[in-house]
């Protein structure tokens, strides 16, 4: 749950960041005859129509790589910021934020980070591997509001199994010869690893539960039913783990 | 949150069930079910220094409600039934399986943290028809994947 408020809170963080950029865009464009940067001159965008269409429809490899987001942060840290900014809204190079790049497909961008707008004073990344150029572009269009939240569902709602369907397993393990090991997650990411490294089952510990919202052993409440769904009882004990 | 992040069952450890009446952890049981859980653990304890366990009736009335509620869900929710009386002062190990016996008896999978050695796994193993957990991580209480199948095949 605590989870889920973090990520409302970054949404929150990304639509005022958004707002903030698309008034900045409306005062730049009240005074045109100012200086015309890369950052303020929305034509910089149309370089991302000139990627063949080949070269646009390929999709990003490692759109189901769940690292390749926070590789590409690091990466773009290195080498990106110092133009287009550390949050990448724009600095002497244009912001990453803006629509035209958001809504640019994952080829667009990487033809571009591949070819460079040399005249306008983005390098040629040939250099990087290609495995780190679409780390860059993964990450690039998680920045969008629209795109963290669909990368969150997608992250989420990964379920293919029912709760039925879950039951007759556990019970399976139950009784079934030998022994079987069922390690203890406490969020959704250490769920995920324990899951990539085979385990069969699942069980939460109460002491870990109520160490990730900062209480004792013992400190978590049932609350209500409702709470349980509602997300906004911290201390719900069910509520963190469902 | 954990329960939607995978497609493996999940089992929570929801301690005593949130109250002291059997009732609620009837309803403990069905909130877990609600929530997507497929399994969870019930323990005896009260969370009182002086009077750590529940005694023994109202443990196994506890453990009863819990697993008759499990049974009326519809599907098949394990509820793991956790004697902890190894985990205090005065540990007796007759004890624990007394209360285990009893807890599988109400329909609970049996488990006792705090197992001070093979020989005692064995024993409760012995002593019980049901799967038996195990709690790894207990200092100088833990015991290899292939130590413990050991044990139980004694």
């Amino acid at each position: 749950m605590k989870a889920r408020l973090a990520a409302l809170g970054l949404c929150a963080v990304l639509v005022v960041a958004s707002l903030a950029f698309a008034q900045q865009g409306k005062s730049v464009a009240g005074s045109r005859s100012a200086e015309r940067t890369p950052r303020n001159d929305a034509s910089v965008y149309s370089e991302l129509a000139k990627a063949p269409e080949k070269a646009r429809l390929r999709p990003n490899p490692l759109s189901q790589d769940l690292t390749a987001i926070a590789a590409g942060r690091l990466l773009f840290e290195r080498h990106c910021a110092e133009c287009h900014g550390d949050s990448a809204e724009g600095k002497k190079g244009p912001s990453l934020r803006a629509e035209e790049v958001q809504n640019a497909t994952p080829g667009a961008l990487f033809w571009i980070l591949t070819n460079g707008v040399v005249r306008r004073g983005m390098p040629v990344w040939s250099r990087l591997p290609e495995p780190q150029r679409w780390q860059l572009v993964a990450y690039i269009q998680s920045l969008a509001v629209k795109n963290i939240s669909r990368t969150f569902e997608s992250r989420v709602k990964c379920i293919s199994v029912t709760q039925k369907e879950k039951a007759a397993r556990f019970r399976a393990l139950h009784d079934g010869p030998g022994v079987f090991v069922i390690p203890n997650p406490w969020d959704v990411a250490s769920t995920r690893i324990l899951a990539g490294l085979g385990f069969e089952a699942l069980a939460t510990s109460s002491a870990a539960s109520a160490c990730v919202l900062g209480l004792r052993d013992g400190g978590l409440t049932r609350g209500s039913g409702a709470c349980a769904r509602a997300h906004d009882c911290e201390r719900d004990g069910l509520a963190s783990i469902s | 949150m954990i329960v939607n992040a995978t497609d493996l069952p999940v089992s929570a450890d929801l301690e005593r069930g949130f109250g002291d009446a059997p009732d609620t952890v009837a309803e403990t049981v069905r909130l877990a079910a609600d929530a997507g859980l497929v399994g969870c653990t019930i323990e005896d304890t009260i969370g009182n220094r002086d009077s750590p366990l529940y005694d023994f009736s109202l443990a196994v009335e506890r453990i009863a409600a819990g697993a008759q509620a499990a049974r009326a869900l519809g599907f098949s929710f394990i509820l793991t039934a956790r004697a902890h009386n190894l985990m205090y002062a005065n540990p007796s190990l007759g004890e624990t399986v007394n209360r285990l016996q009893a807890f599988e008896r109400a329909g609970a999978v049996p488990f006792a943290p705090g197992l001070p050695d093979l020989d005692a796994v064995h024993a409760v193993c012995s002593a019980l028809s049901k799967p038996v957990n195990f709690m790894v991580g207990l200092k100088e209480k833990s015991f290899s994947v292939a130590e413990l199948a050991g044990a139980y095949l004694w």
